[in-house]
This record gives structure tokens, sequence and C-alpha cells, in this order.
């Protein structure tokens, strides 16, 4: 019973909330008036009038309005909350477990340059935007923070958010593999490694850093497999080099 | 917490009804019976491989759960603890480095603290509370951020950011990761940490100061209101009033927080009602006043409010019931003092390190089993709460995944 408290409980709390949500109501409409059982009488005056401008009425529905958020964002919806929280284990067991937080945006941009991506780039004419114009023209899809509207940035993604990103690692994939020998974050002793070796293979130590962590040798192998399935190698190589970047940079 | 154990009680009754039985028995493992944790034991990085496992209720064979399939990854560790912290990836020179040491737990934390004291991390809390805070983009909006970022990376009392009489407005350079003190000009005499500040008064203003009241109670408790609830609530018109204040002790006009017909208005407003006029004379541009500045919503147009429209001629502003505050300075003491605070503070940093979710618009709340060895080092270090963020980003829960 206790662990039915713990789990649900703090759900309540949100229900509860939600309920109060609802405002608290001066009078309900029905019982406006000097005369709560009077009504309207139909001669072009309302006689619950006078009584609405002595009683604070915030609304139509003589309701004020209570915001979900403290920003204009609404509230998600508790019981998929709650459905969430229920498919994630209890509390004391998810809670102590890394969940998958999106990938700041200022952090995107810092990856992608430290790769030697430019992100003010521009693309010609008749030619796909660049990886700095997708992200530059996609934070809203990628889940900016809108202050004005008292929202932070978004903590996990939305579907848009992630197609976003990996449409971003598919445009920055030829840059990476050009610059990445000189990019300053894959420099070891003033050399930094080749994204593909002269046989096409791919580079144990790129690969380590593009996704931030030692490359094991799954990831060589899904590497190399991607480049020779490809309709032919360069294509192969930018999709590979996406598919790294977007599997190990799915969370943060 | 206690306060929390008892908001947890009240609408129980709720749930019972809304939730079907088949809930919680079907959720994986974790707990016992009697509902006791099952191996959160919160470690701090003491090397132990304790796997969370807990003891099952009918033998003593330790349950299985999902935290025993985890294995340390400090590569893993550190590669999501410098995104976190500086928002970059590793170097290929630290991972090498890191991968090769021969004492890998050690090489870790000297990484992790290597992070905690780079610039970039001073920018990363900035953004940190900006977003916590929900407001930011310039000098005015960013102070209150700026000012939490500064107390946590000067490693100074967390309870600071109410207390700090001086210096509530600092700037901070991004571009060279400095903060430079600063004094918020508002009319203030005696400012409150970011309880008197501008850019929030600004930021949150609305009608009886009630929204800043609640980015006080969201963002600082961590809980929506209502802020307080008596385990044996009392009837009034046939429902429940679970505040332990007196009925009467809010305001009936212009607005009727004491009508129950939808829902009991003072079950949230005897708290928030005591608070508000704390927050009433500061202007629409965050500017403190000589009257209150703030409007009561009444039809045809708003009017100016007046301190009984919130509260009883007879009350006195207070923080919780029985604590009584004159104004914001001793709002920040009480603030300050309330172990609620506390525990929120590190429960935000428990699920920024965790990737969690937000802790009030997302329930993504920890568990006291899980935080309550880091609210215990948070208190015991002077609430340095950089150093409890350590703590955690070196703990078994932290590098293994």
């Amino acid at each position: 019973m206790n662990s039915y408290i713990a789990k649900y409980g703090r759900l309540a709390v949100l229900g509860t909330a939600l309920a109060a949500l609802a405002g608290c109501t001066v009078d309900p409409p029905t019982t406006l008036g000097k005369d709560k059982s009077s009504k309207p009488d139909g001669a072009g005056t309302d006689p619950f009038d006078d009584q609405k401008e002595q009683s604070g009425v915030g609304s139509e529905d003589n309701t004020f309005d209570h915001m979900a958020t403290l920003g204009e964002t609404p509230n998600g919806d508790p019981w998929a909350i709650a459905a969430q929280r229920q498919e994630e284990g209890p509390p004391e067991i998810r809670t102590r477990m890394h969940s998958c937080q999106k990938m700041q945006i200022a952090t995107l941009r810092n990856i992608l340059s430290s790769l030697g991506v430019d992100l003010d780039a521009t693309a010609g004419g008749g030619q796909p935007p660049t990886a700095g114009q997708l992200l530059n023209g996609g934070g809203t899809a990628l889940g900016q923070a809108n202050y004005a509207a008292r929202a932070g940035e978004a903590i996990v993604w939305t579907a848009a958010g992630a197609a976003k990103q990996f449409d971003v690692f598919v445009q920055a994939a030829p840059e990476i593999i050009a610059n990445i020998g000189t990019a300053p974050a894959c420099q070891v002793n003033g050399a930094g490694p080749v994204m593909f070796n002269a046989d096409n293979t791919c580079n144990e130590d790129a690969i380590t850093c593009i996704i931030g962590k030692p490359a094991t040798s799954e990831h060589v192998a899904i590497c190399n497999n991607l480049v020779t399935t490809a309709s032919d190698p360069d294509k192969g190589k930018a999709i590979a080099v996406a598919t790294m970047l977007s599997a190990a940079h799915s969370c943060e | 917490m206690r306060r929390k154990l008892t908001l947890l009680v009240l609408p129980l009754g709720l749930l019972l009804a809304a939730c079907d039985a088949s809930g919680p028995s079907q959720l994986s493992g974790g707990t016992d019976d009697d509902g006791s944790p099952s191996g959160a034991n919160g470690s701090t990085g003491s090397g132990s491989q304790s796997t969370g496992a807990s003891m099952g209720s009918g033998g003593g064979e330790p349950e299985h759960t999902a935290l025993d399939d985890r294995a340390t990854d400090y590569m893993e560790a550190y590669r999501t603890a410098s995104l976190k912290l500086v928002r970059a990836l590793p170097t290929l020179q630290q991972i090498k480095d890191l991968a090769a040491a021969k004492d890998q737990k050690k090489a870790y934390a000297t990484a992790v603290d290597e992070l905690l004291a780079d610039t970039r991390f001073n920018a990363r809390m900035v953004k940190f509370w900006r977003d916590a805070m929900k407001m930011g983009g310039d000098a005015e909006m960013d102070a209150a951020p700026v000012l939490a970022a500064k107390i946590m990376v000067e490693e100074q009392p967390f309870m600071n950011l109410f207390t700090a009489a001086s210096g509530t407005c600092p700037t901070f350079d991004g571009a060279t990761g400095a903060f430079t003190d600063g004094d918020c000009q508002n009319g203030v005499t005696t400012h409150a940490g970011v309880l008197s500040n501008p850019g929030v008064m600004k930021q949150f203003y609305s009608n009886m100061a009630f929204r800043r009241v609640r980015w006080v109670q969201e963002t600082f408790v961590c809980t929506k209101f209502p802020a307080e609830v008596v385990s044996k609530p009392t009837q009034v018109d046939g429902k429940d009033f679970t505040s332990p204040w007196d009925f009467n002790s809010i305001s009936g006009a212009p607005i009727n927080f004491l009508d129950t017909q939808s829902v009991v208005c003072a079950n949230c407003h005897t708290s928030l009602n005591h608070i508000a006029p704390l927050f009433g004379n500061f202007d629409m541009d965050g500017v403190l006043q000589g009257q209150v500045s703030v409007q009561t919503p009444q039809a045809p147009d708003p009017i100016a409010t007046e301190r009984t429209h919130w509260i009883a001629a007879s009350e006195k502003t207070a923080w919780r019931h029985g604590e009584e505050v004159a104004d914001l300075p001793a709002l920040g003491k009480a603030m300050a003092a309330d172990p609620d605070v506390a525990e929120c503070a590190v429960a935000r940093m428990w699920n920024f390190a965790m990737s969690k979710e937000d802790i009030v618009n997302d329930l993504a709340i920890v568990p006291d089993v899980v935080l309550d060895t880091y609210k215990t080092l948070f208190k015991s270090n002077d609430m340095d709460l950089k150093a409890t963020l350590r703590a955690m980003l070196l703990s078994d829960d932290f590098t293994k995944f």
C-alpha cells in the first residue's frame, strides 16, 4: 500500500493541481445576481450585470484564469505523464538511471564547430541548406528556449527536433570528413586522424572523436558496412558519419 | 519533506478511484510489499559495486532490478559529464588519456574537477538557471539566473540566493566566462537575493502578484500549490479544507477566495495570499513603488489591489502558517531555513545530472531514498551546490549505464 501511495500519490498532487486549474470561481454563472433564482428578463438587460461588475469576474464563465504552468506553454497531459512514469518503473529505480535528454542547441553548435563545421556557411543557389543554416533556422524544432513566453529550452526530444538534428548531421558530414584532420578537438600530439583510411575503411580514432568516447569494434564495423553498402563510397561515407553522430548524440 | 508527504495523502482517494488496480503490481521490480525502496543507496563514488538489489519480501533473496543490469563505464560517464558541464565533447586526447589511465576512477574524478573548473561550466550554469527560472536574454532578465550561477560557481552558500542584500544583479560575460558584481537598481533599499530582482518582478508580473509567488514556489520548492496540507482536513461547505490556516484568514471580496463551489480556493490561496502582498509593490517594470502596484481583476476594469484583497485586515504576511515574515528579507531568511527549499535545489541538480525532465511540470520527482545522501552533504558543506553536483557526478548511479 505504501508503494501504491508512493507511486500514485505524487500523481494525485498533479491531478489535484490540475483540477484547481479550473479556477476559483467567484460564483458560477447560475448564482450571479441579486436574486440568485432570477433569470434574465428578456428585455435586453441582464439583471446580473451589476453584480458581475462587483464580483471580480475574470471571464465569461466567471472563472479566473489559472495558468497550467508559469509560462504560456500548456502543461503535459497528467495521465500521459502518469502512464509514462508507470512504464519507466518505480521511482526508487528509475530516478537512479540515466534518462535521455536532448542535446542542448549550444552543445550541438559546439560539437559541430569543434569537428570543423562552418556554421556560418550558406548554400549556393539551388543547393540544400548547409548544416549551419539548418541549425540556425531550426531553433523552434530543436526546442529552443522562449523566455519571453516564460519557457526554458526543452529537455526531451520531439520527433521534429530529433529529425532536425539528424538533418543537420547529414549536411555536416562532408565538412567533418574534410576537416576532421585539422579539427582541434581531434588532435593528438599535434596530429589529427583521417575520417576514412585510404582503403575507405573507417578510422577508429576519428569515430572516437566524433562520438566522444572510445569507438568499439562494433562502431567500426557498422561504419564500414554503411560505406560499402551505399550506392557509392562518398555517399556511404557521409551516411556513415551522420549515422555515427546521430546514434551517439541522440541523448546528452 | 513532511509537507510533501502530507501532500501525498490528500489526493490519494482521488487516485485510488482513478487508477486501475493492476497498475502497481505490474511495475517491474524495485519495491517491497511495504513500499520500502530497493537498494537506492545514493552512494557517492565509494567505488562499491552495490547493485541496488533489494531483499524480497518473501525470503531474503535480493530482488533483481534494472539497477543490477548496469555496469560502470567511466568513458561514457565522462562524455555525458562533459556535455552537461561544458556543453562540448571531450577531446580525442582527453578520451585517450582517460581510457589509458591505470586508475580510471581517479582519473575520471580529476577530469570531472577540470570540467567544473572550466569557465564554460559558468556559462552552462547560467543557462541552467535561465531555463529553471524561465527567464533570460538581456542583462535585466539575466540578472537572477546569473546570480544563481555565480553563487553556485563560487561555491557560496546556496541560500544567498534569497538572502543576499547587495550585489544581486551581477552580469556575465559569455566570452570570458567571468562574473561581474552589480547591484539592482529598482528602488529596493535592502535586497533579498532574487526575491527583489527587477527582472523577476517584471517577468512574472500579474494580477495580485500571484505569478511571482508561483514562481517562488515552483522554482525553489519544486511543487505547485497547495504548498501546505494538513493530515486531517476540516469540512467547509461539505468539502475538504486542507490548509493549516484559518479558513477566513484570506479575503472574500472583491475576489471570493472563500469560494467552495468549484474547488476550495482557500486550499491554495491561504498560503498564496499571505505571501503575495510582499511582492505587490513592484510595478510591471519590476520597480518598487510606495504603494501596491498590481491589480485585482474585476469586471469591467481591474482595480488597484489593496492589502485586504489578499488577506483579512488582522492577518500578517507569512511564508508558511506560523512563519510570519514582514518583508522580503524576512521571506528570504524563512526560505533559507526551509528544508523543502534545500531539497528542491538538490533535486534539481540530480535531475540535471541524470537527464530527468522538469520536476514540477513533468513530475520528475526524486524520492528521498535517492536524495538523502546528497541532502545531507548539501547541508553539511554549507549548502555548496557545486560540491553536491560533483558528488552526484562521481556517484555509482551516474557512472553506471
